[in-house]
């Protein structure tokens, strides 16, 4: 398992971040290389997505269930699924909190790889991992500033294990 | 797909689907099977066949990339004349044991004569590496290839001499 | 040069190899070489979890896809009672999973189509629905009460396989209570994978027309295979064929049944048509049979001096998810009470664990004989370092240590009665040929310079040729072998055994072993084997039992047909039996060498002239039940040196002096040994198969877990001695797998020899340059 996390902040008020991660037909679309997206409910949906590790390449099918841990603070997503005979298991949790300029989003997501792709590009997966979980919430925090005068500061540090 | 490959000196007109492999149409559409199969990351050359004469792992190369080609696989090795001296060298020093690499070996080692005719046993080690062998040990496979070379080299020379010859009988 | 098989009195020659003809040409007939009317391929669907619960299966999608004609999962076998099958160590395993998965790459689902491509692209068709569990990957934390059991269709709810004991504890107890010296060391041993080129692969062809299965297999064991599969499937064992073809190397990976040859079988029995199963080298690496993953701990007590008093082992054993070991039924953990090695100990004691984890199944021998090579790689690390610790040099300790000359036969602490050996000998001819004062003086100096050079000794003793059949048996079969000699009207032979060859030369051996006994040439003789309809009962070819088995079983089934033609003899030279006499040739009448038949008189009278009341034909069939084991030994010696920058190690000689007993064929012999070496060379420098904590499995491939090259290879010496077998019918041992059991051992022996001016006394296999480099850092050696 390998474990990212990062935080950054968004010039945007806390409610308006809230609405946004919390529904999955705005969330959806911040999955990087996204092919199909199926929202089942208010807190299901199902996304097809494009992946390439190393030389493997294919696509995943990846159902994703949200749960609020603290209305308008705390959301968790559990990602499950896979493809070309692999599997993944992601565990998110997001956490929002009121800061200066905004709202200061703190993630950490918890990453479990299995088949082929852990094997075979089990040296390529960290970085890739790692990229594809900044770039969701780089989309995110695009995304809600997309109307925003400036971008706030932002940084992203990521540990794996 | 219709690819058009001259193989071991007949041409072949196939039609094929374009995802298939070389070392696959050889052993399942030609029913050429010398040509082995020993891995799934190009690692283990048992696959080696000459693509134009030049040693390719013929389980990396599409079929339709060898439309127009030339393919010599190992079973065009053996002349009328007799043995390949690689064959033979291989027989002869004990160069092969369960023999599922030995044709990837053949093929290797004849391109690596063809461009190197004199090899040190570093040359030969190198030119063979693309090519694994699970049971020999490869002592004796450098062994085969030294005494092939060498009769191969023998070969030439008295070949050329009696061109040499024929060619002083003629003025 | 070797010489022609057309060579008289053959044994003990090098002649060129019978079998070469087809595989230069390219000839062979592999199994994925033959093609049948109609045949359609399978692939295998294999789980990406280690550990999960499996909650649902949905095949639809994949039944309607182009060209496939059958999809098979757990429960459709198990609606046949054919979800799990025996294994040959007595545990059960699944063939395709039901209600859980135990390990990455286990077989889920299984889909036959017409062309392998269709099969391959049905598989993604297949959605299955896991539900993930912890893996348990440390066989150590696999028997804690916190961890999972992993088999809960067992009885017993322990990850815990087996506990086997050797020696005698308390004797043992007293010798260490007493020792004035004691060295303990912990000692892995990889896990690692025979991996021969040829990967596995199978056809079954049933035609419901006959009732009759032919199977056509990688199998270094086609009797015991199709034992198995009578049980197994309630076919009737004489309606099922087993032919195994030419086989592409086997090293132990073909021992076992695996699940993929069963998935096979089912679906040619449904379908009435054959079907193929080839597997890849990722399937191969990653779910059939690995070897070795021991975890040693071994204390030696010891006088002032080094010589050797006791030797305690305690060894937690990793067989994977199921007990797929194939060691004979009494013996769990296989030979591996030979620890004792070459040492005249006064008393060992040994344990052994076996565990569960959720890693590939397996335990099979890598080029060895049922553990041994762990025990002796154990041995001969353990006497280095208790040398380094009494400072002693390791070739003086050995000689001080070995078992005698005159002590044999020699009953081993453990239980073991070596047949014979001269451990000495052997040695001191080691340390001649290779030069080893000079090689210890250049490193005197090299040292004074800074430099690493190291010299490593293995002196090892193997147990093979299981076996006698009062102590050994597979699934209860016991472990003799069998050969069957025909000498047809022209003085030509075709002779079958019950072992199965896979590069080892057979055809060629065995030709040369019932010629000398014939008095004919190998070309006069044609071996079969791998046809279960035409060979007799045999256990098959591993652990380097060939040659000790099916070897005597050939001389004496020889020497069997021998006496009738003595008897024929007699009758053409018209003189009593008695005053017949074997030249090695030819039948004389005593005092008349002139008045002389050859064995082709013989058998063309055996046909056409018959003393009266005799029964015609010459043939026999023997079955050779050995009295003991052999005992093949070695001395090896390697020289290393280490870049200091890079850590890379590079072996600058190596030289390996065996003593395999009578050689048949000193060629062949030579080219077992230099195959040996570079598997041996793989696993001490390069072989490992790592799994990450979730039980994913790092080295699939040969990209990852890596077999030498011709480049990496070192360039062996070898040499020989030649202490006979007193009880072998022609005095040999078997060879085969001697230089992979005493090599790895040299091998990091003269890398913690070239480490040991650092204070490095012990190091685990594989030594990378990245692990040596590590060693080097630590200790200030490089930056
Ligand atoms: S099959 Fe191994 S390199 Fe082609
Ligand atoms: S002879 Fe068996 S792999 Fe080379």
């Amino acid at each position: 398992m390998r474990t990212y996390q990062g935080d950054f902040t968004i010039q945007s008020a806390r409610a308006k971040v809230w609405a946004f991660v919390i529904d999955p037909n705005q969330m959806g679309p911040c999955i990087p290389d996204l092919l199909a997206l199926d929202v089942h409910s208010e807190t299901e949906f199902r996304t097809l997505v494009r992946v390439g590790v190393g030389p493997i390449r294919g696509k995943f099918d990846l159902t994703s269930s949200l749960s609020v841990a603290e209305n308008g603070r705390q959301a968790a997503l559990v990602i499950k699924g896979g493809g070309m005979g692999s599997g993944v298991d992601m565990q998110a949790e997001m956490t929002l909190d009121d800061a200066e300029t905004g709202t200061k989003l703190s993630w950490q997501c918890d990453v479990k790889v299995s088949g082929p792709i852990a094997s075979i590009g089990g040296r390529l997966i960290d970085n890739e991992a790692r990229k594809i979980t900044e770039k969701v919430f780089a989309n995110l925090r695009d995304a809600l500033e997309a109307d925003a005068a400036e971008s706030g500061q932002s940084e992203v540090a990521s540990s794996g294990e | 797909m219709k690819i058009t490959v001259r193989v071991n000196g007949s041409v072949c007109e196939q039609d094929v689907e374009p995802r298939t492999l070389l070392a696959y149409f050889l052993r399942e559409t030609l029913g050429l099977t010398g040509t082995h199969v020993g891995c799934d990351t190009t690692n283990c050359g048992a696959c080696t066949v000459l693509l134009d004469g030049r040693p390719v792992k013929s389980c990396t190369v599409l079929a339709v990339q060898a439309d127009g080609c030339e393919v010599t696989t190992v079973e065009a090795l053996e002349q009328k004349s007799g043995l390949h001296p690689l064959q033979q060298a291989f027989w002869d020093e004990h160069g092969l044991q369960c023999g599922y690499c030995t044709p990837g070996m053949l093929m290797a080692a004849s391109a690596l004569l063809a461009e190197n005719p004199d090899p040190t046993e570093e040359e030969i080690r190198f030119g063979l590496s693309g090519n694994i062998c699970r049971c020999t040990g490869y002592v004796n496979i450098v062994k085969a290839v030294q005494n092939a070379a060498a009769k191969m080299r023998a070969d030439e020379a008295k070949s050329n001499e009696e061109v040499a010859v024929s060619g002083a009988t003629s003025e | 040069m070797a010489l022609h098989p057309s060579e008289a009195r053959p044994f003990g020659k090098s002649i060129t190899r019978k079998e070469d003809p087809r595989f230069i040409r390219g000839k062979g007939r592999y199994v994925d070489d033959i093609v049948l009317p109609g045949m359609l391929h399978m692939a295998l669907l294999r789980s990406p979890y280690a550990h999960a619960v499996l909650k649902h299966i949905d095949t639809c999608a994949a039944q309607g896809a182009p060209g496939v004609k059958l999809v098979l999962t757990g429960e459709d076998l198990a609606k046949l009672n054919l979800a799990w099958m025996p294994t040959l160590a007595g545990d059960n395993q699944m063939v395709l999973a039901t209600g859980k998965v135990l390990f990455q790459y286990q077989e889920v689902a299984a889909v036959v189509a017409q062309t392998r491509a269709q099969a391959e692209d049905a598989l993604q068709l297949i959605a299955v629905e896991y539900d993930a569990l912890p893996a348990v990957v440390d066989p150590f934390y696999a028997t804690t009460p916190e961890a999972p059991i992993l088999r809960d269709d067992r009885e017993q709810k322990t990850n815990s396989i087996f506990h086997w004991e050797a020696g005698d504890r308390d004797a043992t107890e007293n010798v260490f209570a007493d020792a004035p010296v004691i060295v303990s060391q912990d000692v892995r041993f990889p896990r690692v994978h025979p991996s021969p080129l040829e990967p596995c692969g199978c056809i079954a062809d049933y035609n419901s027309a006959t009732s009759k299965l032919t199977w056509y297999v990688t199998s270094q064991a086609p009797h015991a295979h199709r034992t198995v599969l009578s049980l197994v499937s309630g076919l009737p064992e004489h309606q099922i064929h087993v032919i195994s073809p030419d086989i592409g190397g086997g090293f132990g990976n073909k021992v076992p049944v695996y699940p993929g040859y069963v998935c096979a079988i089912v679906a040619s029995l449904s379908l009435g048509v054959p079907v193929k199963w080839i597997e890849t080298r990722t399937e191969n690496i990653s779910s059939t049979g690995f070897a070795r993953d021991y975890h040693m701990h071994v204390d030696v007590a010891a006088e002032e001096d080094g010589k050797v008093l006791g030797l305690r082992v305690k060894t937690v054993a990793d067989h994977g998810a199921f007990d797929a070991a194939a060691d004979p039924t009494k013996f769990p953990a296989g030979l591996f009470s030979i620890v004792t090695g070459s040492y005249n100990f006064k008393a060992a004691f040994v344990e052994v664990d076996g565990v569960y984890t959720n890693k590939a199944p397996g335990g099979v021998a890598y080029r060895c004989s049922f553990r041994v090579t762990e025990a002796s790689y154990l041995i001969e690390r353990a006497m280095d370092v208790l040398a380094q610790k009494v400072g002693v040099d390791a070739a003086e300790l050995r000689l001080r240590n070995f078992i005698q000359k005159e002590q044999f036969p020699y009953l081993s602490p453990t239980g073991w009665t070596y047949d014979s050996g001269d451990y000495a000998t052997t040695l001191q001819k080691a340390l001649e040929l290779i030069g080893y004062d000079e090689l210890r003086k250049e490193q005197a100096e090299k040292r004074a310079r800074g430099e690493l050079m190291g010299i490593g000794i293995s002196t090892f003793t193997e147990i093979v040729g299981a076996g006698p059949s009062h102590t050994f048996d597979i699934m209860g079969i016991k472990m003799f072998d069998s050969a069957q000699i025909r000498v047809h009207p022209t003085g030509k032979v075709i002779a079958r055994l019950g072992v199965r060859h896979q590069g080892q030369g057979h055809e060629t051996t065995f030709a040369q072993i019932i010629a000398e006994e014939l008095g004919l040439t190998a070309d006069d003789v044609l071996i079969e084997e791998g046809d279960t309809d035409t060979a007799p009962y045999g256990l098959g070819t591993y652990a380097s039992r060939s040659t000790p088995t099916a070897g005597g079983a050939a001389a004496l089934c020889g020497r069997r047909v021998r006496e009738k033609a003595k008897k024929l003899a007699a009758h053409l030279l018209e003189v009593g039996e008695d005053d017949v006499t074997w030249d090695g040739e030819k039948f004389s009448a005593a005092g008349l060498p002139a008045k002389a038949v050859t064995m082709k008189d013989v058998a063309f009278a055996a046909y056409t002239n018959l003393p009266e009341g005799m029964e015609p034909g010459l043939e026999a069939t023997y079955y050779y039940d050995p009295p003991n084991l052999t005992f093949p030994n070695g001395a090896y010696i390697a020289v290393v040196d280490i870049d200091k920058g890079t850590g890379a190690v590079s072996v600058r000689r190596f030289l390996a002096v065996d003593d395999c007993g009578r050689v048949i064929n000193p060629m062949i012999v030579e080219g077992q040994i230099h195959g040996g070496l570079t598997e041996g060379f793989a696993i001490a420098f390069m072989q490992d198969i790592p799994y990450d904590e979730d039980g994913n499995c790092l080295a699939p491939n040969w990209m990852d877990y890596l077999v030498p090259t011709a480049l990496d290879t070192p360039r062996w010496e070898t040499a020989r001695t030649e202490t006979p077998s007193p009880h072998h019918p022609i005095g040999a041992k078997g060879v085969g797998e001697s230089p992979n059991v005493g090599s790895p051992a040299a091998f990091v022996n003269a890398v913690v020899d070239a480490l040991s001016p650092l204070g490095v006394t012990h190091m685990d296999m594989p030594l990378s340059p990245w692990k040596v480099w590590q060693v080097l850092r630590e200790h200030g050696v490089t930056e």
